[in-house]
């Protein structure tokens, strides 16, 4: 049994009190005035042992009951289990959270780091350590969980060990993802801890530069726990002067539009930037005029075509972590589309005419609109270097099998029911016998399209609502094609007598978008539209192959792999290769800045490069304002303070957790019933003892 | 002077049953009204009284001197001879009776209803009473550890009134000291008299016996009369209790039936003292309980008076 209020315990000293009481009693009470004493002897009255007897009883009981009015003021209450928890698991426990972020690598920054954690280790020598690592995202070394497993001094020596493993890496550093993470896992941490003092008991040591292009804003959408201290340890590099490098834009020629940005606290204003070709040296630099905190975009000259540069160095600040930017130019897309249709020669009547015209070349891709009339020479490229198949004309058997078989290997086929002969094509492509599957539409006047599905890719472009009006597009012609319940297939889009008008069908692992309308004036004012190059397009870039994968990256930023690459290579800067397996759709390991080049293990397709660059955030190397942190709700604690020498916390917790327990159990109040009842037979009793005297004396 | 008869059985039953109970007395507020109950049951009693017919009998004439009291004057003699005398007769009282009475805080005790001192005032009232009515000087000297109040000796009419006034004062002191008002009586009272002590007389009797002493051989007739309650003399309290002593304000705790016997003992020895003193001094020497009615006090005063 414990108390709530054990300083009324004290009180017990008033069970003297009936004691006192009953000792008074044995002296006379009524004090008789005599003429003169001098006469009289002193004799003490003799005490009757009878009577003591009886007034022990009383004594008992009004004794009983003052014990009992004062253990019900010190509040007694029974401890559980909870409480003792409470009491037990009090151990602190420290987080150890270091910036492993780009800018770390300035200086002797990241030496002074280790130096402050291996600090932080010794001090918190009975405390439980986690040891986590951030720059974009946060990393594990030593989880929370491990944390209670293992003695102290192994786990001090298992701790140095991981810190010495650990260096600096290249990507940016997102300090509010990584606190809110640790916050997070911290709290889900609490929720099954009993005594609830554990975010109180946690202190987060943050070792970071903490550069001002830091990231912070996670922060903002996360409620920081209340109990939760951050200790932060400020690291800060004598050189401040520091410019970095972003690369805005890279034109196909390989001229580059960079930015420079200065560090808030650079000293430094002028700085030199040039080229650097992979065979020689740097150009003759270019100076620039940045001042600190702010920065300047500047097109550089247009390079040599036949030496493109790989970098843009820049030269004139102290740390050269961010001073390379690799360049790699983007190479144009070669695309290949095939049309069965009647070749133009400059009529309008004719699908070419309008097909051609709707895939342009661009800086980004070549177009090769291969148009296979009746009488052409059979196309001798493979299915996958071509892109887009167009049909709009009666195939031979030969040429069918050939789109079949583009169908299969996942090409995607536009297929254009413009005419009565294009059916039997269409049911052999489609291997389907029944004749009247395909028929001539009776269109009054004209047709107009509904019941669109502007989920599908290709209708996609057109949800906005300025986009989405297809009430112009008037088809006077189509054909009504009913498509068998056993052919998969999905309608993208209704003519408004419910006759199918686009239809997708899979085909293989192909795909075969039909029309079932002819795209020229004479049938319909699709091609006329503004909705038929972008839809073209869109049929375009069903095609996996088509999807245009961009050459610049940023330290961290998955890229997204072909899906024709099966079993590949990627060659990574200042590392080994690093094996992709077959399927696998994203590249993780941009750990680095450098030039990538993925290659296929057969080497039969040419290899695709891309560059990763430093996040230019890293760039910005003046501290951080602290003041930041608090106004996002981080409790920051200062050097000397420390969550141990802040118990009343804790205390306080508990107390709150005694006295709830306290007022649970409520025995105060069963204490006072039986003191009670204890007065009460003690007034019996004594009236009793009195009538019994008064009687005697009586008699 | 006058003797006192020797009183038969039959006469003194008689003035037993028309003594008035003390407790019945005291009931009485005013202390002249006592008395007076007292004076003129007992006179009744004693009407054949050898002190009836008390007169003033002429002596001498003296030569008138300024100052002298123009009515003593024997204007016959200054008619007849032209020559001025005073008429001086023999005594203008038979007696001169002064009265020291304690009224210090030991007094105060009573278990009947009324205190000692209650007793002592009437019974000097009634002494007063009775003199005043036998044309005797009386006077009246109240102390406590020292001399209160004094009315000197007179026969005068308002000399009743002003031993009433002065007894009917609150007492105020303490302590009791019997030699202060002996000391004063011896240098004060240059006539012979009768000195009656009225005290309880329960202090240290170290002096008494001195200034007894000095008195009588200054030729005064000296009387005690020690005035107890029946509770001093018997200690017969039932019940244990703190016994505090009136005068020092002392305290003990007492079981009263334990202490009887010794008591009893210790104030027997000390009243055999007193009474061997007055005996050895030659004082009438009476023991009056506040039981006792007060017709037997006077009767002993009237006896001592004769003497």
């Amino acid at each position: 049994m414990s108390f709530l209020t054990p300083l009324y315990l004290v009180g017990i000293i008033a069970v003297g009190l009936p004691i006192l009481l009953h000792l008074v009693r044995h002296q006379p009470k009524n004090v008789l005035f005599f003429s003169s004493l001098r006469f009289l002897e002193h004799k003490p009255p003799q005490t009757n042992r009878k009577n003591k007897i009886e007034h022990w009883l009383l004594l008992m009981l009004r004794a009983i009951a003052v014990m009992l009015l004062v253990t019900a003021f010190a509040r007694p209450f029974f401890k559980s289990t909870e409480l003792e928890l409470t009491a037990a698991d009090t151990k602190h426990q420290t987080i150890l959270l270091i910036d492993t972020s780009a800018s770390m690598q300035r200086g002797t920054l990241w030496k002074e780091a280790l130096q402050t954690a291996d600090e932080i280790i010794k001090q918190a020598d009975e405390d439980q350590i986690a040891i986590y690592t951030f720059d974009s995202r946060l990393t594990a070394v030593k989880p929370l969980k491990e944390t209670k497993q293992n003695t102290p001094q192994q786990t001090t020596q298992a701790d140095w060990q991981r810190l010495s493993r650990l260096t600096p890496g290249w990507n940016a550093t997102n300090l509010g993802l990584a606190l809110t993470e640790v916050a997070a896992l911290l709290q889900q941490q609490a929720i099954s801890d009993p005594s609830g003092t554990l975010l109180q008991n946690s202190t987060i040591e943050l070792i970071t530069d903490s550069q001002a292009g830091a990231q912070i804003n996670s922060l903002s959408e996360f409620s920081w726990p209340a109990e939760l201290q951050v200790r932060l340890h400020q690291l800060k590099d004598e050189q401040t002067n520091n410019a970095g490098l972003q690369l805005l834009s890279l034109d196909e020629q390989g001229q580059a539009t960079v930015r420079i940005v200065n560090a808030a606290d650079s000293q430094q204003e002028q700085f030199q930037i040039a080229y650097q070709t992979a065979l020689s040296e740097s150009e003759q630099p270019q100076k620039i005029y940045v001042p600190a905190g702010q920065s300047r975009v500047i097109r550089m000259p247009a390079v040599d075509s036949q030496q493109p540069a790989t970098q843009i160095i820049l030269t004139g600040d102290h740390h050269d972590f961010d001073n390379k930017l690799y360049l790699q130019p983007r190479e144009q897309a070669h695309i290949t589309i095939v049309h069965y249709g009647t070749p133009a020669a400059g009529s309008t009547k004719s699908p070419d005419y309008f097909a051609k015209r709707a895939f342009p070349t661009t800086p980004q891709r070549k177009v090769e609109f291969v148009t296979v009339g009746p009488n052409s020479p059979q196309v001798l490229l493979s299915a996958a270097q071509i892109h887009l198949m167009i049909v709009s004309r009666e195939l031979a058997a030969e040429e069918t099998n050939l789109v079949k078989n583009y169908l299969q290997q996942g090409g995607v086929v536009l297929f254009s029911l413009n005419e009565q002969q294009t059916n039997d094509t269409f049911q052999l492509l489609v291997s389907h016998s029944e004749k009247h599957l395909i028929a001539e539409a009776d269109v009054n006047d004209y047709a107009l399209l509904t019941n669109i599905q502007f989920e599908h890719p290709l209708f996609q472009m057109f949800q906005a609502p300025e986009y989405s009006d297809f009430t112009k597009l008037k088809f006077w012609h189509y054909q009504r094609l009913s498509l068998p319940k056993n052919l998969p297939h999905q309608i993208l889009a209704r003519f408004d007598h419910e006759s199918p008008a686009i239809v997708s069908v899979p085909l293989g692992q192909g795909q075969l978008i039909v029309m079932t309308f002819g795209w020229t004036p004479q049938e319909s004012q699709f091609a006329l539209s503004t909705k038929f190059v972008p839809m073209m397009n869109a049929i375009l870039a069903l095609n996996v192959n088509t999807i245009d994968t961009p050459s610049q990256f940023i330290v961290g930023e998955p890229v997204k792999l072909p899906a024709s690459l099966k079993a590949a290579k990627v060659r990574v800067p200042k590392a080994s290769p690093i094996q992709l397996t077959a399927g696998e759709k994203k590249f993780e390991q941009t750990v680095q800045p450098g030039l990538y080049r993925i290659t296929s293990e057969d080497e039969t397709t040419p290899a695709q490069k891309f560059v990763v660059n430093l996040d230019i955030e890293e760039s910005k190397t003046a501290p951080l304002e602290i003041e930041k942190l608090e106004a996002l709700g981080v409790k920051l604690l200062d050097h000397g303070e420390t969550t141990a020498s802040n118990p009343p916390l804790a205390d306080l917790k508990r107390q709150a957790l005694i006295r709830e327990m306290e007022q649970k159990q409520k025995i105060w109040r069963w204490l006072i019933i039986v003191a009670l009842a204890m007065l009460g037979l003690e007034t019996l009793l004594a009236k009793w003892i009195a009538g019994k005297t008064s009687a005697t004396r009586k008699v | 002077m006058k003797q006192t008869s020797q009183r038969t059985p039959q006469q003194n039953q008689r003035l037993a049953s028309q003594r008035i109970d003390p407790a019945c007395l005291m009931r009485i507020k005013s202390l002249e009204l006592r008395a007076k109950s007292v004076v003129e049951g007992a006179w009744k009693g004693l009407h054949r009284s050898p002190y009836h017919g008390f007169s003033v009998e002429f002596t001498e004439y003296r030569q008138y001197t300024p100052g002298d009291d123009p009515r003593h004057i024997d204007w016959k003699l200054a008619a007849r001879s032209n020559q001025h005398f005073i008429k001086r007769f023999e005594e203008e009282t038979n007696l001169c009776c002064h009265m020291l009475l304690d009224l210090s805080s030991s007094m105060q005790f009573h278990s009947l209803g009324y205190s000692k001192s209650d007793y002592a005032k009437t019974l000097v009232a009634t002494f007063a009473y009775f003199l005043s009515t036998q044309r005797d000087a009386s006077g009246l000297i109240i102390f406590d550890e020292q001399v209160e109040s004094v009315v000197p000796a007179r026969f005068t009419r308002g000399q009743l009134r002003r031993i009433l006034i002065e007894l009917e004062r609150p007492p105020q002191g303490s302590h009791t000291n019997v030699v202060s008002p002996l000391k004063h009586a011896v240098e004060t009272i240059k006539k012979r008299g009768l000195v009656v002590l009225i005290s309880d007389l329960l202090s240290p009797l170290d002096e008494l016996n001195t200034h007894l002493g000095y008195l009588r051989a200054k030729g005064h007739e000296v009387a005690l009369f020690q005035i107890l309650d029946p509770a001093e003399i018997h200690l017969n309290f039932n019940e244990t209790a703190i016994f505090e002593d009136l005068e020092t304000g002392d305290r003990i705790a007492l079981n009263p039936k334990a202490a009887q016997a010794s008591y009893k003992q210790q104030l027997n020895q000390h009243l055999d003292e007193i009474q061997t003193i007055c005996r050895k001094q030659g004082v009438h020497y009476h023991k009056l309980t506040t039981d006792t009615p007060l017709e037997a006090g006077l009767s002993d005063f009237l006896a001592d008076r004769a003497a």
